[in-house]
């Protein structure tokens, strides 16, 4: 055995209660780490899994604005300024123009991989006693299975019933909970915003996993919710899949040039939520880092507490011949060797708590709803933790090493020791 | 004879305290030399920089009439390791390690020595200073005067060409005390130089040569 290691392990398994509780806060923060990794990551990545899959990649829709002149114009052209006074620029609000066109032009596009129409409106839904309100989405079922995968939700795999079914609907899971709404086949009345009552048979249930949308969409066909809002051949969104949802931004800043819509892409519906987990990452990687500095600092302490201790050692070390590096070496040996065990355990007490953690099982219902966790149990987190560890105790021995190995002997030795 | 240490005109200076004012001595193979004065004469000074512990602020220092550079590190390094054995007036013994494991420390730093050898060479060492069956022992686990056999012993271990030992019975009962002097003067009589600081007149009386250090100069030699 290399004579350094040999005398490094000898001065550290003889102080075995302050190695292990060293390699027990090493330990500690690196298992935090892979754990908390686990669960934030798992939960964001589920989050936005869902809903950029459960809402379109980019959805257009008419711009949002307080200036009905560009509606009119959109809608008519731009000659049409004359006519701002008599018109009733709320109704034409909410219709996007011509676009069949950009159906077939955005199926040829290369990036896109479905579109799909969508009709949107507000609606009461009453089963029995109860009454909710609903958000609807007239769909055509055949484009919508290609630009979406809400039929992934269905519990029943029935979209087809929207076709061979014009009176059907698909309602939210947690909606139908609300209405009391417990198996498919049930009629439920819906009142149309202009006081239309109709009634319609449950054929599915939708059930995506996020309670806000879960909660109040239902489904139609696309055809029927333009009868029920009196809207004939018009829709209001058209939403696409992209084959990279990464270029999703840019994607939809061209299809807003080119229709003069308003392209969102996923990442801009959802920046707020994006921006609450970019909060969230640093929160627990400042937690992560606390334990991680703590535990270096524990290092730390010990190995100046041990160099201080051992200067007569280490004067007669290098009396003896040993030199400055050999020193330094003998030091940040131990401390390395702490953080690798600390690693080391540190990753078997992760992988526990993540077995344990994914063996809980309970119904989480809040933004999202699972049973149990859902755990981003990636081998890089290992990794990460495993080098924090190994390279902050490696930093935490430094000093103390240098401090060890910068020791004058003689001085030692003059003061008796 | 050949001269293992030789010091030229050496002087050391810390702050505004001479320490040292001029010293020259050879130490040649074989010899046995006592430094013997006041406290405060700069007997201890003037060993460290005799075991290149530490550098003289002028004068030259000569290793087997070679010059020593104190700016290589490893070289002086080196030749404590090898040529030198340092004892003390305390043992310094490292408290986690055996008595054995204590001795082998020098010969550690070489790794192209066998640990078996160097095992059983350290093992006959302790051997022949009367720790015969201690070698397991830890330094607390020892008397005052095995302690210090031990220190010699890994003073001895890369059998160097000379001892130097600055009160090396300085804490030890007067039974301890004819203990070491006689292995002292057993090494001695093996061909080993030996450097000793010592208070006691009677034990200086037993060597070849005694020094009388005053004041930082080598006042008289007998
Ligand atoms: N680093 C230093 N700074 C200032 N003065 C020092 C230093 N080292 C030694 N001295 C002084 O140098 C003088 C000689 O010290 P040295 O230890 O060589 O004496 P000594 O002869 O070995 O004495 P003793 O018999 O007490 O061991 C002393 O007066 C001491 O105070
Ligand atoms: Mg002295």
């Amino acid at each position: 055995m290399n004579p350094l290691i040999f005398i490094g392990l000898k001065l550290l398994t003889e102080r075995k209660r302050q190695a292990l509780v060293s390699i027990l806060g090493v330990a500690l923060g690196v298992g935090a780490f892979i754990a908390m990794s686990a669960v934030m990551n798992g939960f964001q990545s589920y989050f936005v899994q869902q809903v950029v899959d459960v809402n379109a990649h980019i959805t257009l829709k008419v711009e949002e604005t307080e200036d009905p002149e560009k509606i009119l114009r959109l809608a008519y052209g731009s000659d049409i300024l004359s006519d701002v006074l008599g018109s009733k620029p709320k109704e034409l609000k909410d219709k996007i123009t011509g676009y069949k066109n950009f159906l077939t032009k955005y199926q040829q596009d290369d990036r896109i991989i479905g579109v799909a129409p969508h009709l949107t409106g507000q609606a009461i839904i009453n089963y029995g006693t109860k009454e909710k309100s609903a958000s609807m989405i007239g769909i055509d079922e055949t484009l919508e299975k290609k630009a979406s995968i809400m039929d992934q939700y269905l519990e029943h795999g029935n979209i087809e019933k929207l076709t061979t079914d014009r009176n059907s609907i698909i309602i939210g899971k947690v909606l139908a909970k609300d209405l009391g709404v417990r198996e498919i086949g049930k009629k439920v009345t819906l009142v149309a915003p202009n006081g239309a009552v109709y009634t319609l048979k449950v054929s599915d249930f939708f059930n995506s996993g996020i309670t806000t949308i879960d909660q109040v969409r239902v489904y139609l066909n696309l055809r029927t919710l333009q009868a029920i809002l009196d809207k004939p051949n018009q829709v209001n969104e058209l939403i696409f899949k992209v084959k990279n949802v990464d270029e999703a931004d840019k994607i939809a800043a061209d299809i807003s040039k080119d229709t003069g819509y308003f392209a969102e892409s996923w990442q801009k519906a959802y920046s707020n939520i994006l921006d609450i987990f970019k909060l969230q990452d640093w929160i627990t990687y400042m937690i992560v880092f606390a334990i991680l500095i703590v535990s270096a600092f524990g290092i730390f302490n010990i190995m100046m507490m041990t160099v201080l201790e051992k200067k007569k050692d280490i004067a007669i070390l290098k009396a003896i011949g040993y030199e400055d590096t050999d020193v330094t070496k003998i030091f940040v040996f131990q401390g390395l060797l702490v953080g690798l065990i600390g690693a080391l355990v540190g990753c078997a007490l992760g992988y526990l708590i993540q077995v344990w953690l994914s063996s809980l099982d309970f119904n989480l219902e809040g933004m999202i709803r699972t049973k149990g966790f859902v755990l981003d149990r990636d081998p890089i987190y290992y990794v990460y933790g495993f080098l924090f560890a190994v390279i902050f105790s490696f930093f935490a021995s430094f000093y103390p090493s240098w401090r060890a190995s910068s020791l004058f002997p003689v001085d030692i030795f003059r003061s008796g020791g | 004879m050949n001269t293992i240490i030789e010091a030229k005109d050496i002087t050391k200076t810390v702050g505004l305290n001479k320490i040292l004012k001029g010293v020259s001595l050879q130490i040649k193979q074989g010899d046995l030399l006592s430094i013997i004065g006041v406290s405060g004469s700069g007997k201890s000074t003037l060993m460290y920089i005799l075991g290149l512990l530490d550098e003289p602020t002028t004068g030259e220092i000569l290793v087997n009439d070679n010059p020593i550079n104190f700016k290589d590190k490893k070289y002086l390094s080196y030749i404590r390791n090898k040529k030198v054995g340092f004892v003390f007036q305390f043992h310094y013994l490292i408290s986690e390690l055996t008595a054995l494991e204590n001795v082998l420390i020098p010969t550690l730093k070489n790794i192209n020595n066998n640990k078996k050898e160097s095992e059983e060479k350290c093992a006959s060492l302790l051997d022949s200073l009367g720790l015969k069956g201690k070698e397991k022992r830890k330094p607390y686990e020892l008397s005052g005067g095995e302690q210090q056999r031990v220190a010699i012993a890994r003073a001895l271990a890369n059998d160097p060409e000379i001892i130097m030992a600055d009160e090396p019975t300085g804490n030890l009962d007067s039974k301890n005390t004819r203990i070491v002097m006689d292995i002292f003067i057993e090494l001695n009589l093996q061909g080993k130089a030996i450097l000793m600081i010592t208070h006691e007149n009677d034990l200086a009386k037993e060597t070849n040569r005694i020094i009388k250090m005053n004041d930082g100069i080598i006042e008289s030699i007998s």
